[in-house]
């Protein structure tokens, strides 16, 4: 290093050493910029290492920007041969693979377990480009031909995931050649899948397909030909679309095809909402900015004369600067410390309410990505705020006080910063109400079932001996009677199919009678004591006996939706509910409701209820109404299920209101996380206005004292700084809100459930924001209660 | 050392231009020690801030050392007076928030001084103003003698050969006036040139020439006792 460097270090150290002695001399105003900056920072950082882990991060597999997701469509699949064929005479793919998930049971010499695997055409490892960690990927003739997952065959081989390989066999290299077996078909392990590989949606296993004429549960993922754009792939795929399904009317029911990249597909719902929400968090760090660009402009002026003493000494206006800049590195650095912190916190909480869709995808923070964020950012903030006051630092002499500079350009309006503050907090007040009220809609909606102590546990059959020896029913008897002898538990029953879990329900075109209803409702089969159970209300009728499901009998509960589409409900009683091909079913009940569906867009629909014949084949749900809190029955009720048999399968165990939460954890983080945003913008924004009036009332001391001298009472003085302050911030109010409609709509489109707040709701804001604003500034405006009048005068 | 011509200095205001330095002609020459005097308003401050070099908008001719300091631009000028000039306040003007030897390394840091030169001047400097023991002490933990004694040591510590002061005794106590006009003696003796601004006839008594202001002009320089004359006539 040559000696002009060591100097200019040395000045720098210096000047670092001067800026924290300064800092600690202030140490309430010190904590206060720290901590605005370190949230906003944070906030900023947190949602920026989600936006990085879904959008930004390498993904691991080969060439990843050339792989894609053919959504809604179909290739030939009735067949292996079929569909390979198909994919090796696309003009615009250079490989295609298909993949179909499910949960089943993984049995073998240890305790079964509850796992989700996907069935895929042979060449899915090698499309990816992954490489396995040990062993080998599925051999070309490994897809077979087959029903459901297939007879056990060429394909009765598997590739398990890397943590089953810790958990159940140690990391033992032994692993290949043993049997694992999934719903109790035996499958040979060949091969490891590498650490953090869970694609897709969190696979732990993976075996060869069976292809069968009419299974339309694939995924088709493909990769580009090195030649072809995503341009001329997207019309590629149009034209073979449009060959396969000539005219073809899409809506809701049956989607258009789409080919997006997969790290599109991946990223789904979550890439608008993480974008939302890193226009949210730049905001607030704006807010926090114009708060921290205020105080910059009062300590710039409060410096100004040491600022000009330096200049005197010899220091040049890039020295100047650098002072300036100096206390706001410092500032910005420990910020940073504590925004890393913040963001850590925020990336942890957003893991758990909103997973990432492939293991690997981790929101880090540790990650060159988010470092490099939080520290450009950082700079850009110091830099920023220690340059453009000293744009406005006025020279002046110091032998008398008189101003030098040739410009002498005002400082920037603090009216008008504290009205963008004000602005911007309501556009994110407005937003989070806007969120908060469809999040409470969803959560306080009337599904025709209590939510409230009712306890839920799953098991699956597949593969038991239960099933095998086609003997559910007696385990569902013997597990509810165990479930019944627990102390506090009221009523207890099961289902195939809980509410809340519409995806993978079954059903089809039901009718009264022959004729047939506007719309196709869920077949859902359950026991006696269901709707009981439940808190459900029967109006009409009743439901199922014992004897009924035991006996199988055709009886149905109909809700009342599907029997109000046929006139006056309690007229169903005692009709035959039919389908085409089925023997009809006698109508015993109808219940009020029993809402199933999640979307709110999609509610209301047609359920029809029939005695459970066959449960527990993919898997059943036991619930229970207790006495009490449901979390403390859990254990308890799990055991009793455990206890029945240990091999079966269970899990699940969650009381309904944790479904309920659980299914709109997504609502409810993104509520959370603006209203948490909004509130925090609100604070500096009343910080920003206490701030504004204090310094007006400091600045304005002699014309306040001269006021009061000529018979002005303090009371007027502090009304007349409480009406201009509350123009600023009307006026704020009513551009946020004007805002607010605009980002609302885009909030609409960004995030499932949420809509621009209305007129009423509009007023609410201003009138809030007027209110908090009036009470901030009446407090600041306390000072001029004690003005000194006579030492004013004197000292001026 | 320096030279005046016609130097004017003035500013706008919404009444029409306000002239606070009218066509002043001075010769400086090295090792004097002068006193401007004059009633408040008359220019005294303007002129400091002139010959400071902290000022940029007058008009005229300004030699220093036979540079055309009036053709420099303003990078050029603050080199010529971080080289050349130094300051002392009547409030001192200390950094609150710097030591004494911070403050008096202050100037120092400015230049391309390796730092254990630096220090090596500081500590020569605190010695020979024999304010070692105050070295650590913040300047409101001083008296306002020794506050000033700091100032006028930050002032002279770069060896400057132009020290100007404005009202140096002005806050101070007649016996601590005293002292820093001897120290001004002294530091004249050994061959800095000092313009002081005062009202003061004691301190202008430490002097070797005195100029008077009124209304931004000179009306007397006891150099150049024809000037007089002449704005007696002109009056």
């Amino acid at each position: 290093m040559n000696e002009g460097s060591i100097l200019r270090m040395n000045g720098l150290l210096q000047d670092l050493h001067y800026a924290s002695r300064q800092l600690w001399r202030r140490p309430a105003l010190t904590l206060v910029a720290c901590v605005t900056l370190a949230l906003a920072i944070g906030a900023n950082a947190g949602v920026f290492s989600v936006v990085n882990a879904l959008l930004l991060r390498s993904l691991p597999f080969r060439e990843p920007d050339r792989l894609a997701v053919l959504n809604h469509f179909f290739p030939p699949h009735d067949s292996a041969i079929a569909f390979h064929d198909w994919s090796q005479h696309s003009g615009y793919l250079a490989d295609a693979a298909l993949f179909e998930e499910a949960d089943a049971n993984l049995g073998g010499s240890y305790t079964a377990t509850r796992i989700h695997l996907s069935q895929t055409s042979w060449n899915f490892f090698s499309l990816l480009g992954t490489k396995l960690a040990l062993g080998r990927a599925f051999a070309p003739d490994e897809d077979v031909d087959g029903a459901g997952w297939g007879p056990p065959g060429r394909n009765a081989v598997a590739v398990i995931g890397y943590g089953i390989w810790q958990q159940l066999f140690g990391g033992d290299p032994k692993v290949l050649g043993t049997t694992v077996r999934i719903d109790g078909i035996p499958l040979t392990v060949v091969g490891v899948a590498p650490p953090e590989f869970d694609y897709p949606d969190h696979s732990v296993l993976w075996k060869p397909g069976a292809f069968s004429p009419g299974n339309n549960g694939w995924t088709t993922i493909a990769r580009l030909k090195p030649d072809i754009s995503w341009n001329e792939a997207r019309a590629a795929f149009a034209v073979e679309t449009e060959q396969q399904s000539p005219n073809a009317g899409f809506d809701i029911s049956n989607p258009r095809p789409t080919i997006t990249s997969l790290r599109d597909a991946l990223a789904g719902s979550s890439k608008n909402a993480s974008l939302a929400f890193m226009g949210a968090a730049g905001l607030v760090l704006l807010v926090a900015f114009i708060n921290l660009a205020s105080l910059s402009f009062s300590r710039a002026t409060e410096r100004a004369s040491e600022l000009a003493i330096r200049s005197a000494l010899g220091a040049s206006h890039a020295r100047v600067i650098r002072h300036l800049v100096a206390e706001y590195a410092l500032i910005c650095s420990i910020s940073a410390v504590g925004g890393v912190a913040t963001a850590f916190w925020i990336a942890r909480l957003a893991t758990k309410l909103v997973p990432p869709p492939i293991g690997i995808e981790s929101y880090s923070i540790l990650d060159l990505h988010v470092l490099a964020f939080v520290s450009i950012l950082s700079v850009f903030v110091a830099a920023a705020l220690g340059i453009v006051p000293s744009l406005y630092v006025q020279r002046f002499s110091l032998f008398d006080g008189r101003t030098l500079s040739r410009s002498t350009r005002a400082h920037p309006g603090r009216q008008v910063l504290v009205g963008a503050q004000v602005m911007l907090a309501v556009v994110l007040l407005s937003a989070s109400v806007g969120l908060g009220r469809a999040f409470t809609h969803l959560m306080t909606i009337d599904r025709g079932y209590d939510v409230k102590a009712l306890v839920t546990v799953s098991v699956s059959l597949e593969g038991t001996t239960h099933q095998i020896n086609k003997s559910q029913l007696p385990y569902f008897d013997e597990v509810l009677g165990r479930i019944s002898r627990i102390r506090g538990v009221r009523s207890a029953s099961s289902t195939e199919f809980l509410p809340l879990y519409a995806s993978a329900f079954v059903g089809g075109p039901f009718g009264l009678d022959g004729r047939p209803a506007s719309r196709s409702s869920n077949l859902i089969p359950v026991f006696s004591g269901y709707f009981h159970t439940m808190g459900a209300r029967i109006l009409y009728g009743r439901e199922f006996t014992e004897a009924e499901v035991g006996s199988g009998a055709k009886v149905a509960v109909v809700n009342d939706r599907f029997a109000s589409g046929f006139g006056r409900p309690q007229d169903v009683i005692g009709r035959q509910l039919t389908s085409e091909g089925d023997s009809p079913w006698r109508i015993v009940g109808v219940v009020s409701g029993m809402e199933y569906e999640t979307d709110p867009t999609t509610a209301g629909g047609n359920q029809v209820f029939v005695p459970s014949s066959n449960p527990g084949g993919f898997f059943s749900t036991f619930v229970a109404r207790v006495d009490g809190r449901a979390e403390d029955y859990l254990p308890a009720i799990r055991d009793a299920i455990q206890s029945a048999d240990r091999q079966v399968p269970v899990f699940g165990a969650k009381t309904m209101e944790q479904r309920l939460h659980d299914t709109f954890v997504g609502q409810e983080f993104y509520r959370t996380a603006v209203s948490s945003l909004g509130g925090f913008a609100l604070l500096l924004a009343l910080i920003g206005v206490y701030g504004t009036v204090f310094q007006a009332i400091v600045e304005r001391t002699r014309e306040m004292g001269i006021r009061i001298a000529l018979g002005r009472t303090r009371l007027q003085l502090r009304a007349m700084l409480l009406s201009s302050a509350l123009l600023v911030v009307l006026t704020g109010a009513t551009a946020g809100v004007a805002g607010a409609q605009l980002i609302g709509h885009v909030l609409e489109s960004l995030i499932d459930g949420a809509r621009p707040i209305g007129l009423a709701a509009s007023v609410s804001l201003i009138v809030l924001s007027i209110a908090i604003a009036a009470a901030t500034v009446w407090s600041a405006t306390r000072r001029i209660a004690t003005l000194d009048v006579i030492s004013i005068m004197r000292n001026e | 050392m320096i030279q005046f011509k016609n130097l004017e200095r003035s500013y706008k205001s919404p009444a029409g231009q306000f002239w606070v330095l009218r066509r002043i002609n001075l010769e400086i020459r090295e090792g004097e020690f002068i006193t401007v005097m004059g009633p408040s308003g008359a220019g005294k401050s303007s002129l400091l801030n002139v010959l400071a070099l902290l000022d940029d908008g007058w008009e005229g001719e300004f030699w220093f050392r036979d540079q055309a300091v009036h053709d420099m631009k303003r990078k050029q000028r603050a080199d010529l007076a971080k080289k050349n000039v130094g300051m002392v306040f009547q409030s001192y003007h200390l950094l609150d928030d710097l030591t004494v030897k911070e403050n008096i390394d202050l100037p120092l840091s400015y230049k391309d001084i390796p730092h254990k030169r630096r220090q090596s001047m500081v500590a020569d400097t605190l010695d020979r103003f024999q304010i070692v023991a105050k070295k650590d002490l913040f300047p409101s933990q001083l008296s306002g003698g020794q506050q000033q004694l700091v100032g006028v040591a930050r002032a002279v510590i770069h060896k400057p050969a132009l020290l100007l002061a404005d009202e140096p005794t002005g806050n101070l106590h007649s016996s601590q006036a005293k002292e820093i006009m001897e120290l001004f003696r002294e530091l004249n003796q050994q061959g800095t040139t000092i313009v002081q601004v005062t009202h003061s006839e004691a301190n202008a008594a430490y002097g070797s020439r005195t100029i008077q202001l009124r209304d931004g002009w000179i009306v007397s320089d006891t150099a150049n006792p024809e000037l007089q004359l002449h704005q007696v006539v002109k009056q």
